[in-house]
C-alpha cells in the first residue's frame, strides 16, 4: 500500500487532481483502508504544518507589475561612482572635507583575486600533466614537487643468468642494485647468499 | 564596483585562454616527451687502485655492496636522450648492448624505464629490467666479468631537482 505510484496517487487524491472516476474508487479504498486513511490524515497534518509555518506576509508576493516597477525603481536609484571624471583646466572650489571611504574591502578583494588567479594559473599552465599534454623538452620536464628520490626495480626478468638485487642506501634514498653472474656476489661476499635461477621475485633477500 | 566585475571577468577569461594555449588544440597529437641521461660504465676492481674522481658524484658507489672494490674506473659514461616507446642502446667494451626505452614520466615526474643488456642477437645476460627512477639517481647493475675486474653499469636519467 505504500508503493511509489500509490503514495503518488494518494497524494494526486489529496490535491484533487483525480478524475472524478478515479477519485470514487480511491475513496471507496480509503473507507476500508485504514492505513491509506491514516497517509490521507498525514497529508492534512502536514499542510496544516505548512501554512501554520509560512506566515501571511510571506505568501504575499507583490504583483508582476509592481515587482518590475520596484526592480526598475532600484535600477534607477544613482549610484556613487568609485571614479570620477574631472574635466582638465578647470578650477574647482575645495569640497567640504569628508571622511576618505575605507579601501580595506578593495584591497582585500583584488587580493585575493590575485591569489586565485596564481592558483588557476598554475593548475592550469605549470603544473605537471600527464605525458600527452606537455609540450616537448630536450631535458627532464619542469616538475613543481620533487618525487620521492631513489630508484626500484619492478620487473626482473633474469632469462637463464642467476642474479640477486640489492637497495644501496645513501642519504636517505635507496638505489636498486642488480648483480648478475659472471660474478656471483655470494664468492664475493661471505654470508651473502642470493643465488637466484631464473627471475628475482619478492622473496629474494634485499640486503640495504 | 562595475570596472572591478569587469576587471575580474577580464582576468577570469585571461586564465582561460592561457589555459586553452597550454593545453594545445583539441586533437592535437600527443606531445613527445624526452629526457636525457647517461650511462655510467665503471670497471670496479678488487685490486687496490684509485677510485675515479669523475665517481665522486655517485656515492652509492661507496656503500655495499660496492665498498668490497678497493678500485674504480669509470671507461666511459655516454650521454643518451630517450624518447617515450623509443629505444637507445649503448655498447660496452665486454660487446654486449645495453637497449634502454623510456616508457612513462609518471605523474611524479619518475621515470618508467625497460631496459636490457644482451649479446647482439641473444638474451644471454639480462633480458628485461622494468625499473623506475627518479631524476638523477642512478639504478645499477654489475657482475658481468671484464678484464680482471667487474663491470657496474649506472644508468641515471634527468637531473636532481
Amino acid at each position: 500500500m505504500t508503493e511509489p505510484n500509490r503514495d503518488d496517487q494518494l497524494q494526486q487524491y489529496f490535491d484533487d487532481e483525480l478524475s472524478s472516476d478515479e477519485a470514487e474508487a480511491l475513496r471507496l479504498e480509503i473507507e476500508s483502508d485504514q492505513e491509506l486513511q491514516a497517509r490521507l490524515d498525514g497529508l492534512s497534518h502536514l499542510r496544516g504544518l505548512i501554512r501554520e509555518a509560512l506566515a501571511p506576509e510571506h505568501l504575499e508576493v507583490p504583483a508582476d507589475d509592481a515587482l518590475f516597477a520596484a526592480i526598475e525603481a532600484q535600477l534607477g536609484e544613482p549610484e556613487a561612482p568609485a571614479l570620477r571624471v574631472v574635466d582638465g583646466g578647470k578650477k574647482h572650489t575645495p569640497a567640504a572635507p569628508q571622511p576618505a571611504p575605507s579601501r580595506a574591502p578593495v584591497w582585500i578583494g583584488t587580493a585575493g583575486l590575485v591569489l586565485a588567479a596564481a592558483a588557476a594559473l598554475w593548475f592550469f599552465v605549470l603544473r605537471p600533466t600527464d605525458p600527452g599534454t606537455v609540450p616537448d623538452s630536450p631535458t627532464a620536464p619542469v616538475v613543481a614537487l620533487a618525487p620521492a628520490p631513489g630508484s626500484e626495480i619492478e620487473q626482473i626478468d633474469l632469462g637463464h643468468s642467476t642474479g640477486a638485487i640489492f637497495q644501496v642506501e645513501d642519504e636517505g634514498a635507496q638505489y636498486a642494485v642488480v648483480w648478475i653472474g659472471d660474478e656471483k656476489p655470494s664468492d664475493l661476499m661471505p654470508g651473502v647468499d642470493d643465488e637466484i635461477p631464473g627471475a628475482v621475485d619478492e622473496d629474494v633477500e634485499r640486503i640495504q | 564596483m562595475k570596472r572591478y566585475r569587469a576587471a575580474a571577468f577580464g582576468l577570469v577569461a585571461l586564465l582561460w585562454a592561457g589555459a586553452a594555449v597550454a593545453q594545445g588544440p583539441a586533437g592535437a597529437p600527443a606531445a613527445t616527451r624526452t629526457v636525457d641521461g647517461e650511462v655510467l660504465i665503471v670497471l670496479a676492481s678488487r685490486e687496490a687502485g684509485a677510485i675515479d674522481p669523475r665517481l665522486n658524484g655517485v656515492p652509492a658507489l661507496r656503500r655495499s655492496p660496492f665498498d668490497m672494490f678497493r678500485s674504480m674506473a669509470l671507461l666511459s659514461s655516454p650521454q643518451v636522450s630517450l624518447t617515450i616507446d623509443e629505444a637507445e642502446v649503448v655498447t660496452l667494451p665486454n660487446g654486449r648492448n645495453v637497449r634502454l626505452v623510456l616508457r612513462e614520466i609518471t605523474a611524479e615526474g619518475r621515470y618508467r624505464m625497460q631496459l636490457s643488456i644482451n649479446r647482439p642477437g641473444q638474451r644471454d645476460y639480462l633480458p628485461e629490467l622494468d625499473v623506475v627512477v627518479s631524476p638523477g639517481d642512478p639504478v645499477f647493475i654489475a657482475g658481468q666479468s671484464f678484464q680482471s675486474g667487474t663491470l657496474v653499469i649506472g644508468i641515471r636519467l634527468g637531473r636532481r631537482p
